[in-house]
């Protein structure tokens, strides 16, 4: 008996976890909660030293000061800008903008919220920030001009999410993090998958509009402009928001700046962006840091407590056992990782991608890490730079699965009275099927991703980071 | 007074503190933050001056302005939970499960994290630990104590849920603890859209 539980006591820890992550406490307390028990479990079994209790300190203080790696201090940044850009209404006057200009575009509107959701959602970073904003600005203006609710729920949803997994948003840096890859690398591998995607929601859209006419109408008749739109509305509405997220990456690709450079100017941007709207006003700017400092502390504090979960896991043998089973299955590369993306999908049905990327990472790191692709792909740091993005497309297609998509949940609670659930589910399939025809196409086709940050990132001297804690 | 109206005043005041050291902190951090960060940028581009003091002190800034929100957060109930089972439960029911997480998690957790802390933000101030980022002054020991200060704002910010969830079963507090309606210097939050913007 007290053989099985020395043997089994990591996967105890997992299954604890698990049950204890439903109780609907915060998951960051439940994961340092279960690993400080667990530590004092293993203590009691001579798994665990006294002093490994101070490497559990250790981990608060150590994983955020000393970040050689990774600058951190990019994220508060990058939520700084895009609480600034939400505050200061930029989001609504690009949609004006873009309305206007893409008006004898068959399905237009629907192309302006899925734009926006690239242009400003990344900046959200969090789904139900991501959705619930476009929920908010478009979701009314589509059903006032016509709309079909289930079809208007279907762009809000995936324009919310697609933004999620584009680049410069914080969920990429996480991610790239976990599989130990440069985030530059990440961003610029994501811009080849995020332009498929779209692609095929423009050709869903203008397909749409043709077949069903009643669903997408793009007769102007039935639209009344909602502003007028001066040439002024175009300059601080349009072409400065794209500007300053062009800057951001243009910045880290070209070079000129690291990424929290990057952060930074992307952040004093938007104040000077508000500013130009006139809508810059001490109330304004307190909710901004309200939310960026609640919005940072989340982020790290889930950060934080991972780590010192999975240092208790690894003293326990957790991760060895799992890792050896899941590579004792035998299922090949391709089955493994099929597999392990299957799982994130469906831990994606339930929580946010921050628990799931820091939490299951810490098995799937290793797993994923014994895989094979050197047939498929002739360099190791790109394969895993291939397969980050599989993740990150399989996490994205997850938020939006009925019935328990993320995604849709936010949705609803953000959507005026007339859309019922009914309406999201059914508006959200064709977009599901788009989203698996996209990630076949990455997985048949790396190139996909892995071709422009071949072309303008040097990763001749690229090696893939063990993770400095571990 | 009633025994629950001076809990209530406390707990209050408590809060107030927590929010009040968090947001104070990031009103001061937060454009140090951006300032600094441009700062190093323009003066590698211009070549005037070495740029990694600089990012040394952006660094530190940056890590206590995230201790010190933790508490802060918990009060603003900003901390992510699963809630698909949350979110059908009975508001008592709610209340129960958050008291018992306080009590037997939360507490214990930040306690044996802030004497980790005390100890090691001590060791540095005795030992006169040197910081890059105040031109080699001996203040790491700032940096350290952070950590300290942030965990002791969970556990007073836990205190609070504490009681206001006790009160709240004993029907003299109207809602579960913590939520987000009960704004603490967080008035705009949830105007995600500006949709009140001109």
């Amino acid at each position: 008996m007290t053989g099985l539980v020395y043997d089994n006591v990591g996967l105890l820890m997992f299954v604890v976890l698990g049950l204890l992550i439903f109780s609907g406490l915060p998951v960051a307390f439940v994961l340092m909660g279960v690993g400080l028990a667990f530590g004092l479990v293993g203590y009691g079994l001579g798994l665990v030293r006294l002093a490994d209790f101070g490497a559990i300190y250790f981990r608060v203080y150590g994983t955020l000061a000393d970040s050689e790696d990774i600058a951190w201090s990019a994220v508060p940044l990058l939520i700084l800008m895009g609480a600034m850009l939400q505050q200061s209404g930029i989001a609504r006057e690009l949609l004006f903008c873009l309305q206007a200009l893409l008006r004898r575009v068959p399905g237009g509107l629907a192309v302006a919220v899925s734009l926006i959701g690239v242009i400003l959602a990344p900046m959200a970073g969090m789904v139900g920030a991501g959705v619930g904003t476009l929920a908010l600005i478009a979701l009314p203006t589509m059903l006032e001009q016509g709309y079909k609710p289930s079809f208007a729920a279907g762009v809000v949803a995936a324009a919310g999410t697609l933004g999620v997994a584009l680049p410069p948003g914080i969920m990429l840096f996480f991610l790239a993090d976990a599989m130990g890859m440069q985030v530059p690398f990440i961003f610029l591998a994501m811009i080849g998958p995020g332009l498929l995607l779209f692609a095929l929601y423009v050709g869903y859209y203008a397909l749409v509009s043709r077949l069903d006419p009643g669903a997408a109408p793009t007769t102007p008749s039935a639209r009344r402009p909602t502003a007028p739109a001066r040439p002024i509305h175009f300059v601080r509405g349009l072409l400065l928001p794209v500007g300053l997220i062009a800057l951001i990456l243009g910045g880290i690709i070209a070079g000129w700046t690291t990424l929290s450079e990057s952060a930074a100017i992307g952040a004093a941007g938007a104040v000077v962006l508000a500013a130009l709207c006139g809508t810059l006003s001490l109330r304004r700017v307190h909710a901004v840091v309200v939310q960026t400092t609640v919005m940072t502390a989340m982020v790290f504090l889930i950060f934080v407590a991972a780590s010192v979960f999975s240092l208790v896991f690894r003293l326990l043998g957790g991760v060895d056992r799992v890792a050896g089973f899941l590579t004792g299955l035998s299922f090949g590369s391709w089955g493994t990782l099929a597999l392990v993306l299957g799982v994130i999908f469906v831990l994606g049905c339930f929580i946010d991608w921050l628990e799931i990327v820091l939490i299951s990472f810490v098995i799937f790191r290793p797993v994923l890490d014994g895989l094979d692709f050197s047939s498929h792909i002739d360099r190791p740091y790109l394969a895993f730079g291939w397969i980050t993005i599989l993740v990150a497309l399989a996490l994205q297609i997850s938020f939006l699965t009925p019935p328990f998509g993320f995604a849709l949940f936010f949705l609803r609670g953000a959507a005026p009275p007339g859309v019922r659930m009914a309406d999201i589910y059914r508006g959200i399939i064709p977009f599901i099927v788009i989203q698996l025809i996209a990630i076949g196409c990455v997985a048949a086709i790396p190139q996909l991703a892995t071709w422009l940050p071949d072309q303008l990132l040097d990763l001749r001297a690229a090696v893939r980071g063990i993770k400095a804690h571990e | 007074m009633t025994t629950s109206a001076v809990l209530l005043r406390w707990s209050r005041i408590l809060e107030i503190s927590v929010a009040g050291l968090a947001l104070a902190f990031a009103w001061l951090a937060l454009p140090l933050l951006i300032l600094f960060t441009v700062l190093g940028v323009a003066s590698r581009w211009f070549g005037v001056g070495e740029t990694t003091a600089l990012y040394e002190l952006g660094g530190d800034l940056f890590f206590v302005l995230v201790m010190l929100s933790f508490g802060y957060a918990y009060l603003q109930d900003g901390h992510v939970r699963v809630d698909i089972f949350r979110g059908r439960l009975a508001p008592r029911v709610v209340a129960s499960i958050e008291l018992v997480g306080c009590l037997v998690i939360v507490t214990p957790l930040s306690w044996f994290l802030v004497d980790y802390a005390v100890d090691a933000a001590w060791t540095a101030f005795v030992q006169g630990e040197r910081a890059g980022a105040f031109g080699d002054l001996p203040l790491q020991w700032l940096v350290k104590a952070s950590v300290a200060l942030g965990f002791l704002g969970v556990l007073l910010a836990a205190a609070c849920v504490t009681v206001r969830n006790i009160l709240f079963l004993l029907g003299t507090c109207g809602a579960p603890s913590p939520s987000n309606d009960d704004a603490l210097y967080g008035s705009g939050v949830g105007d995600p859209a500006g949709i009140d913007a001109p």
